[in-house]
């Protein structure tokens, strides 16, 4: 223990939801990672629980035992106010089924009775604006507050008021849990030698809530659910990108049948089961397309024409 | 409007997407010694190589036969045979044996057996 930062914390910028596994671990899979920055307020209330005071006098009327109550942490219950609606993030918190275009997007939740909100896991981090009274490290990318709640049970859409004005959809009902397998996590939001890692110091299983200040920027907002993908997976060097008019043939090196997804920089993206996509932009132009495999990304830029 | 992308020569698009039908593919190729990485996901489906689609039809059409070689075939047994085999049938493949049995040697026999028969 030694030198420390202090820091003033000031607005909320991004949240990220990542759906778990039964066993707390984060679920690598095609719609497991939605990032938000539409959200109003968070609201965290500490859960503790009241310890029992013991006491007992002895036959003169003293004092003879006195221990004090002491209260115990039980975790963290969340309440989550969004102003923009992303139904993937609900689906994610409530468990409750989505509503799918024919294009398979996301377009609305169907609530039900049928949902164990026990069954539901997910982990929960937040940036934060922060000052701090010391300057950025080597390979800063900001500072931020982070905030990690590596697991919580299921919530609920509260009550909705219909009026003249801005309607706000609540989430509540969520806590943390015991259990958490997040470890250091699947994401690089920590600083480690100038470079972005998981995080230095891994979460235990009984760990409810961390905060700290990180160095790495927030993640970038993406509408749905983006996949995460198994970190074992070979990193990915560079993209083959084949154009032919507006449609471009995107391949990743090392060659392989390895998922992928991709941000095409024309404000879509996509995943890829196979690896390999040919994605179809709307107008000629020069896009910068981001590939994602395993925990590595690259980019490449493209041009297109009609 | 078609979901369909523009196809090169030698290649099909296999429509509907999920992980689990893009493992199969991948499998399917490397199975039948098809380089797994021509599969091109699309907004609504998969760019296969052709041969891929050519031999996915020829595994169900083997499995179809598979399956039809392993039916009974009134044809090949005696009336006696086709009656105790259908004592034993469920309605829908007496109906299948007794259609059977009308295209092909159309034994009054066979033709004339009711479930009643069996009781």
């Amino acid at each position: 223990m030694g030198r420390g930062k202090t820091v003033s914390f000031l607005r909320g910028k991004r949240v990220r939801a990542t759906k778990l596994n039964a066993s707390g671990a984060p679920l690598v899979g095609d719609s497991s990672v939605v990032v938000s920055k539409g959200f109003i307020t968070i609201g965290m209330t500490t859960n503790t629980e009241d310890g029992e005071a013991i006491s007992q006098t002895n036959a003169n009327g003293e004092s003879c035992i006195l221990e004090t109550a002491v209260s115990t942490y039980t975790g963290v219950g969340v309440e989550v106010e969004f102003c923009g609606v992303d139904f993937s993030l609900f689906e994610m918190i409530t468990g409750q089924e989505a509503v799918l275009d024919d294009n398979d997007v996301v377009v609305g939740i169907t609530e039900s009775t049928d949902v164990d909100l026990g069954a539901v896991n997910f982990a929960l981090e937040m940036w934060l604006g922060a000052t701090t009274d010391s300057a950025p490290s080597a390979g800063s990318q900001g500072q931020f507050g982070y905030v990690l709640l590596p697991r919580l049970g299921g919530g609920v859409i509260s009550d909705i008021s219909v009026e003249n004005g801005a309607i706000n959809f609540t989430l509540t009902g969520m806590s943390t849990k015991n259990g958490a397998a997040w470890g250091a996590g699947p994401y690089k939001v920590d600083l480690t030698g100038g470079v972005p890692s998981t995080l230095r110091r891994p979460m235990k299983a009984n760990d409810h809530r961390r905060i700290m200040i990180v160095e790495v920027a927030p993640p970038a907002v993406y509408s749905g659910a983006t996949p995460l993908l198994d970190s074992t997976d070979p990193a990915v060097t560079s993209l083959t990108t084949t154009p032919t008019g507006l449609s471009v043939l995107i391949a990743p090196t090392p060659a392989g049948t390895d998922p992928m997804w991709y941000d095409f920089g024309d404000g879509q993206w996509d995943y890829a089961a196979t690896g390999t996509y040919t994605h179809e932009y709307d107008a000629a132009g020069t896009y910068v397309i981001t590939g994602y495999r395993g925990s590595s990304s690259v980019t490449k830029s493209v041009v297109v024409t009609a | 409007m078609s979901i369909a992308p523009k196809l090169a020569d030698g290649e099909s698009f296999v429509a509907g997407r999920s992980t689990r039908q893009a493992r199969e593919l991948i499998e399917a190729a490397e199975a039948a010694g098809i380089d797994a990485s021509r599969i091109v996901t699309v907004s609504h489906g998969y760019v296969v190589p052709s041969e891929l689609v050519e031999v996915e039809a020829d595994e169900a059409e083997a499995e179809q036969d598979e399956e039809t070689a392993d039916e009974f075939d009134p044809s090949e047994a005696t009336v006696a045979e086709v009656k105790a085999y259908l004592d034993g049938a469920d309605d829908t493949e007496r109906e299948r044996v007794l259609a059977a049995e009308e295209t092909g040697k159309n034994r009054s026999g066979v033709l004339s057996y009711t479930s009643e028969e069996s009781k």
